[in-house]
């Protein structure tokens, strides 16, 4: 009673009256305005380019007025002012992109997944430092990655010809290694979050019921991780969809990706052709990014 | 006794820490005969778990032996093993129907898919759900789920079935429920089960025989009543149910009967010794039960005379330290002298029958010899 009493009799003080108001307002600077912040400098620049777009002029950093032309452009085989570039040349570039994402995608896929069984089911002396490098690529400089696969083919190369006179050209090949090697981190990640959370009695009860490793992976572990694995896939593939660094190190001479043919339009005519065709990939991008989370954390729960 | 179902001889297993090895079972022997419920009982990482996964085959004994029907399963998968377990947290496949769960071990033994739906749809039954064989297992209850899981080990007709703390997940009176079903369901079918409680009372409500394990040892093998009643370790009488313990030294032993002197006070007090090398001058400890105790009015006399410590029954004088009522009985705290100090637990019968001693009453205690264990400290 006497506590009861104590409390009230603080309430009615106007020095925690004033303390109350000033932790408001602390908590709403805190905890409203900075991730508000934050966000608008998260989106600005890509809201930026989504309304340039739209520009009726060719500058790219005065907005005159709306206009769907750059956009009718593309779809209509013109980029830029003049005809300057067809889209057949970036539709070229963009299959190229997709040829190299969808191989690169299922490589990456398989061996990522292999490699997130290995560190999660298996039992192996330095594992858990094998399990912290799984880590590295994701922090490696993309410029150092790509001048290392460079170096990396460049003497494979020097090697294969003095040993059978042949001749290695750099292209699709390298850079669909190049995507697969830092592809493999992404998906394993992503596999391995989701086998974690895998009940292990699930595989137990499997082989106490009579199934053999084989079938008990597929039967029980790979329908329980499909989710994640499709995830991590969709995850390469935009991953690989989007690299510049890696792939211009890598590509030799001869095609573009499609990063690569927008950053050679931006060299030689900065137009909001450019804004279009980064919107469109942004749009591609962010749904299967989109697809990718929502598979992620689908059903997360039931497998616990 | 004919082929054991299970059999394990010697059966040790250390697991690889990082600092140190961990001894989980240590050169544990026991033999489940054909149809019979067989308890493990004891409290959390006591080895339990461990030694019904060596049975299963997810764990290899790092020595020793297990047999399954007279066939010794070195190195034998699990899926090999003629075994199957029920689960703690039953580990039904999220991704299949009740049905596809339950005729999943029919499938991988190569029935055809009719069969085995059909004999899915017996066990089913046989576990009272034949309706929910369309359904995911999330949209059962628990209770359902234990059945389910239940349901798709039994219907492979293993040799034994292996449950780990199957009814830990059910509230208490499903837990009730469900130990006396299970209990007549393997007496229906005749097979074996190992069954992994820390629950003593539903260890003593289902088991034919039970094992008491502790710290990776298996201290003892009974029945229900000569666990309880015969303890032949100190862990044994004090995990299962309640018990009174009176430290002493063992003065003489004859016939089975030790008395024992106890600690503190000049009490001379007599029980039964268990078939174990306990000889004269050895530490050990009287348990009784409190409900094998008795008090009696200061002036009764039943033919025994007080004090008479080589009888086999006497009487001692106490004093009453504290009482509580506790429905069936009533529990007693009283005072031996010596700072010797015991339970009794008297019950109640009606108020016309009991009689009922107040604190600080005397009283007279009546020790039973036989009802008293010596047992090595």
């Amino acid at each position: 009673m006497v506590v009861e009493a104590g409390r009230g009799a603080a309430l009615r003080n106007s020095a925690v009256q004033r303390d109350l108001a000033i932790r408001a307002v602390g908590r709403w600077l805190g905890l409203t305005l900075t991730p508000i912040f934050a966000y608008a400098f998260l989106w600005l620049p890509i809201l930026v380019l989504l309304v340039f777009s739209f520009n009726e002029s060719k500058s790219v950093s005065r907005l005159s007025g709306l206009s769907l032309g750059w956009y009718e452009g593309i779809f209509a085989n013109v980029i830029g002012t003049g005809a300057d570039f067809s889209t057949d040349e970036m539709l070229e570039s963009f299959q190229n992109s997709l040829f190299i994402a969808g191989i690169s995608t299922f490589v990456s896929t398989v061996i990522g997944t292999m490699v997130a069984l290995a560190l999660v089911r298996g039992r192996f002396p330095g594992k858990r430092i094998l399990d912290g490098l799984l880590y590295f690529p994701l922090v490696i400089p993309e410029i150092t990655q790509g001048v290392s696969l460079l170096l990396f083919f460049s003497i494979l190369a020097k090697w294969w010809r003095a040993m059978s006179g042949q001749v290695i050209q750099r292209g699709y090949g390298t850079v669909i290694i190049a995507h697969v090697a830092f592809s493999i981190s992404f998906v394993a990640l992503v596999v391995r979050a989701r086998l974690v959370d895998m009940n292990p009695n699930y595989e137990e009860a499997a082989r106490d019921l009579g199934a053999n490793e084989w079938r008990t992976f597929w039967r029980i572990t790979f329908p329980l991780i499909l989710p994640g694995v499709l995830a991590g896939a969709l995850l390469a593939f935009t991953i690989s969809l989007d690299d510049f660094v890696v792939t211009f190190f890598t590509r030799g001479a001869g095609f573009d990706t499609l990063p690569i043919y927008v950053f050679g339009l931006l060299k030689l005519s900065p137009t909001p052709a450019i804004n279009a065709i980064s919107t469109l990939m942004l749009v591609l991008s962010s749904l299967l990014v989109g697809v990718s989370l929502a598979l992620q954390g689908r059903e997360a729960r039931t497998i616990r | 006794m004919p082929q054991p179902d299970v059999e394990l001889v010697d059966v040790s297993k250390e697991f690889r820490g990082r600092q140190q090895d961990v001894l989980a079972v240590h050169d544990l022997s026991l033999a489940v005969a054909p149809g019979e419920f067989f308890a493990l009982l004891g409290p959390s990482g006591c080895g339990k778990t461990t030694t019904l996964r060596m049975i299963a085959g997810f764990e290899q004994p790092t020595r020793g032996e297990v047999l399954i029907r007279g066939v010794a399963m070195q190195g034998i998968p699990p899926f090999h093993r003629p075994v199957n377990t029920v689960f703690q947290d039953y580990a039904l496949f999220p991704h299949m129907t009740v049905r596809q769960n339950v005729a999943f071990g029919l499938r991988m033994a190569g029935l055809s898919r009719e069969a085995a739906d059909q004999r899915a749809a017996q066990a089913l039954e046989l576990v009272q759900l034949p309706d929910v064989s369309a359904r995911r297992p999330r949209q059962l209850s628990g209770g359902q789920q234990q059945r389910v899981a239940l349901a798709r080990a039994l219907v492979n007709e293993p040799a034994v079935l292996l449950l780990d703390e199957p009814l830990g997940a059910l509230d208490l009176k499903l837990r009730k429920q469900m130990q006396l079903e299970l209990k007549a369901m393997q007496q229906r079918l005749g097979i074996s089960f190992v069954y992994v409680t820390h629950d003593q009372e539903e260890a003593m409500t289902m088991a034919d025989r039970i094992g008491v394990m502790h710290e990776g040892r298996l201290l003892q093998i009974g029945t229900p009543a000569e666990i309880y009643d015969e303890p032949v370790d100190r862990f044994v009488a004090d995990f299962i149910g309640e018990t009174n313990f009176l430290e002493g030294r063992l003065e003489t032993l004859s016939a089975g009967h030790g008395l024992v002197r106890t600690h503190g006070s000049d009490l001379r007090l007599m029980g039964v010794v268990p078939k174990e090398r306990v000889s004269p001058g050895a530490d050990v400890t009287l348990t009784i039960r409190p409900e094998k105790l008795t008090l009696l009015p200061k002036e009764a006399r039943s033919g025994e005379e007080p004090g008479d410590a080589g009888a086999e029954q006497h009487l001692l004088p106490v004093t009453v330290v504290a009482t509580s009522y506790i429905g069936t009985d009533t529990r007693y705290e009283v005072a031996l002298g010596g700072g010797l100090q015991v339970t009794v637990r008297l019950q109640n019968y009606g108020a016309r029958y009991d009689t009922t001693y107040a604190v600080g009453e005397p009283a007279q205690l009546r020790w039973d010899a036989a009802n008293a264990r010596v047992l090595l400290r």
